[in-house]
């Protein structure tokens, strides 16, 4: 078989680009720490890498929904607190009231009293978040809760009945807060009117209106109680989500890695393999290459 | 005795011949296309009346050593390495600006869209999310016109690559039609030009990187040229390839001047065309099925919802331009951030429902029954998930090559050795036969000086 100068110069080349190419692609693996950073590189992996990455952008959002939710739930749910301890003043007030021990003098300061406690309650459920009203329902770009001698229990409620709700999963919302319109519906009744009417029963030193009412309060104490609890258990559901996405964004994270990202120990015993290769393709070249008939002549 | 002097006489001849053709052997060593030499001998004779004595050395002819299978096989492969390197190329330049390492491309500018309409739909009545959301927005739309006119670019770029390469055809076609010439000539007078035919070899060894084609030698050396059963060349007769461009719908026709069309499907010509035609305006289409399907389903949506300030329902992109290249905001959203529907009913500052609606656009099925995002990664991987099958291809047909070249390089290279082996040969002779030359000359004199 006749062996020219060109084909081994040829071979040689070949191998020796070769090499280079792979050392060439170890070194950006080595530098960058990613294995795959085209689809060229393997579309497979690339694809299934980011599309992954497009699902934990997808939960992050969803994770900062429940967060900015967490936050304006809390505060609802602060607010709903101090609600039921101010409906329990009046309770207390109106036991006193009720009993025979207590004068039309007193009724009437237990009625101011209770006047002014619905005052505050006005204040705390106009309670807002940024812009939001918190208790306004999705009108919740305006106060819900305003004076109004004409209006029933002598507060307008502008509230809706729906309650406002972020977005936390694919197609699916929670409520954050209660709707002032919801919130205010008991049983016995419009919140306000229950308490204008204890407050005109004391006024007018009607000390069995009042015991009779005593039922009424505790309705709306319970219809309160009921739905702070409720809006309890949507923010457990919401932490608890946050802390479901956490988990699955490193699952998917992890999984990212191992789709793209350099196996180091791989990496560098594949360099040391074809830089053997590439030493010993330049040593054998130059040896090979210096022998020629033209040395013996 | 005087055939002494003849016998030594076409001995040195021999040598001399010999030893240039050897010379000329080491000079080509390098040269692209050069098949190695040889002179052909034959001894000489002559029947006298009592014997048969050999009367030197005569030389038939310098034959060329060359593997003509070989070269076949290799054009073929050649053409395409040429349309798989072209295509290679083209990937990649799409690659470039379609799917980067940095993460900043189509799907990203797409889920950061709809993240923000997720973030819209639980905080409606935030300024600083609206802002935000139409910076995205506008991020996405150019995105869409910068991915749009890099297509375009490729595309121009392609189209004057088809044109580069016709030309560069015509003149390969020219010159091996000047090389019939010398070539038919040297046959027919049974005096081969080895020069020529080593230039034709070079020649579409040139050419078969650019176009396919089927070559045929007649037995006077005559060179004919198809390109898928086109005649192009036939001896002297070259036909002129002429360039006929549709830059609207994207036609490239190749005529010849007998009015025939050529079809190429390999070569570099092959390759340009294909991308011009088919790859490059699929991509085009794919990427402006993206925009439209995003323009037209956001419409829908947002078209149901209002805005903070009013009860006029609107558009949320500019419902005429629904291409990639054209894609872009509506006027009054981009100016009037509180357009922006997010409630489903009039007057509810606090309801998010539509831009829930809209963020969960991305788990609908939109386009060919995927999702818009994994739609834009295959869309962005393409070129990519292209490139590195063709690149696979180029791998295994190089090797192939490669053998061939080397089976090639056997017959018809030239060995530095066996030929500075040969020199010292061909100088051994010639002296061998000066030598010769000499003792007839000695025995001349011998003779001469007993008449002195």
């Amino acid at each position: 078989m006749r062996v020219t100068q060109k084909i081994l110069f040829n071979d040689f080349m070949r191998d020796v680009n070769k090499n280079r190419g792979e050392m060439g692609r170890i070194q950006s693996d080595l530098s960058s720490g990613k294995e795959v950073r085209v689809a060229s590189q393997d579309p497979v992996s690339f694809q299934r890498s980011r599309i992954i990455e497009d699902n934990i952008r997808k939960e992050e959002q969803y994770q900062s929904n429940i967060s900015s939710g967490l936050r304006q739930g809390r505060l609802a749910q602060e607010s709903l607190d101090e609600t039921i301890d101010r409906l329990v003043d009046i309770k207390r007030l109106m036991v006193q009231g009720a009993s025979d021990s207590s004068d039309a003098k007193i009724r009437t300061n237990m009625a101011d009293e209770v006047g002014e406690i619905r005052d505050s309650l006005v204040q705390t459920l106009n309670v807002s978040y940024g812009d939001r009203y918190l208790f306004a329902g999705t009108n919740s770009g305006e106060k819900p809760f305003d004076y109004d001698a004409g209006a029933p229990g002598g507060v307008e409620n502008t509230s809706n009945g729906t309650a406002p709700k972020i977005l936390v999963a694919d197609g699916m919302s929670l409520d954050f807060s209660i709707s002032g319109e919801e919130l205010t519906d008991t049983d016995t009744g419009d919140l306000f009117v229950v308490l204008s009417d204890i407050e005109e029963a004391l006024r007018n030193n009607d000390s069995g209106a009042v015991n009779t009412m005593l039922s009424d309060i505790d309705g709306v104490i319970e219809h309160v109680t009921d739905k702070t609890s409720k809006l309890g258990s949507n923010i457990t559901r919401l932490e608890h989500m946050f802390e479901q996405y956490e988990s699955s964004k490193i699952i998917q994270k992890a999984d990212v890695s191992s789709l793209v990202d350099t196996d180091f120990a791989q990496a560098f015993s594949d360099l040391q393999r074809t830089q053997v290769a590439y030493e010993s393709a330049m040593a054998v070249h130059s040896k090979m290459f210096s022998n020629t008939l033209l040395n013996y002549l | 005795m005087k055939t002494l002097f003849e016998i030594s006489r076409s001995g040195l001849k021999a040598a001399e011949r010999s030893l240039s053709t050897t010379s000329n052997n080491l000079i080509n060593a390098d040269t692209p296309g050069y098949s190695r030499q040889r002179v052909n001998q034959e001894p000489a004779g002559m029947r006298f009346s009592d014997r048969a004595a050999g009367l030197g050395v005569n030389m038939t002819g310098i034959s060329r050593l060359r593997n003509e299978m070989a070269d076949i096989q290799l054009n073929d492969k050649r053409q395409n390495m040429g349309y798989m390197q072209e295509k290679a190329k083209v990937f990649e330049q799409m690659e470039a600006f379609m799917a980067t390492d940095s993460g900043h491309d189509l799907d990203l500018q797409i889920s950061k869209l709809f993240d923000s309409f997720s973030e819209l739909s639980s905080d409606p009545q935030d300024n600083s999310v609206r802002n935000n959301l139409v910076v995205e927005a506008e991020q996405l739309t150019d995105k869409f016109g910068d991915m749009s006119r890099n297509l375009d670019k490729t595309s121009d770029l392609v189209r004057e690559s088809v044109h580069t390469n016709v030309q560069r055809v015509n003149k390969l076609i020219d010159e091996l039609a000047s090389l019939n010439k010398p070539i038919v000539q040297g046959g027919s007078a049974d005096k081969p030009d080895h020069h020529s035919l080593d230039l034709r070899v070079k020649k579409l060894e040139e050419l078969s990187e650019l176009i396919n084609f089927e070559s045929q030698v007649q037995d006077n050396g005559k060179l004919e040229l198809r390109v898928n059963g086109i005649q192009i060349l036939d001896g002297e007769n070259a036909m002129d390839i002429k360039s006929e461009v549709d830059d609207v719908n994207k036609v490239y026709r190749l005529r010849l001047d007998n009015g025939k069309i050529v079809d190429p499907n390999g070569g570099k010509l092959g390759a340009d065309i294909e991308m011009y035609e088919q790859e490059v305006p699929e991509m085009k289409q794919r990427l402006d099925a993206v925009a439209e399907t995003l323009v037209t389903r956001f419409n829908e949506l947002h078209l149901q919802g209002y805005g903070l300030e009013d009860g006029t329902q609107r558009n949320f992109f500019n419902p005429t331009n629904v291409s990639a290249s054209s894609i872009e905001l509506n006027d009054v959203i981009k100016n009037n951030h509180q357009h922006i529907a997010a409630s489903s009913v009039e007057g509810e500052a606090g309801n998010g429902d539509i831009a829930a609606g809209i963020a969960n656009i991305r788990n609908e099925n939109l386009i060919s029954g995927r999702k818009v995002t994994d739609y834009a990664v295959d869309l962005i991987s393409k070129p990519g998930e292209n490139l590195s099958n063709v690149r696979a291809q180029m791998e295994a047909r190089d090797s192939e090559i490669q053998m061939l070249k080397t089976q090639q390089e056997r017959e018809s290279g030239v060995n530095i050795d066996e030929e500075l082996s040969l020199m010292i040969k061909y100088q051994n002779a010639y002296q061998g036969a000066a030598k010769a030359m000499q003792a007839a000359q000695q025995m001349y004199d011998t003779l001469l000086s007993i008449v002195r």
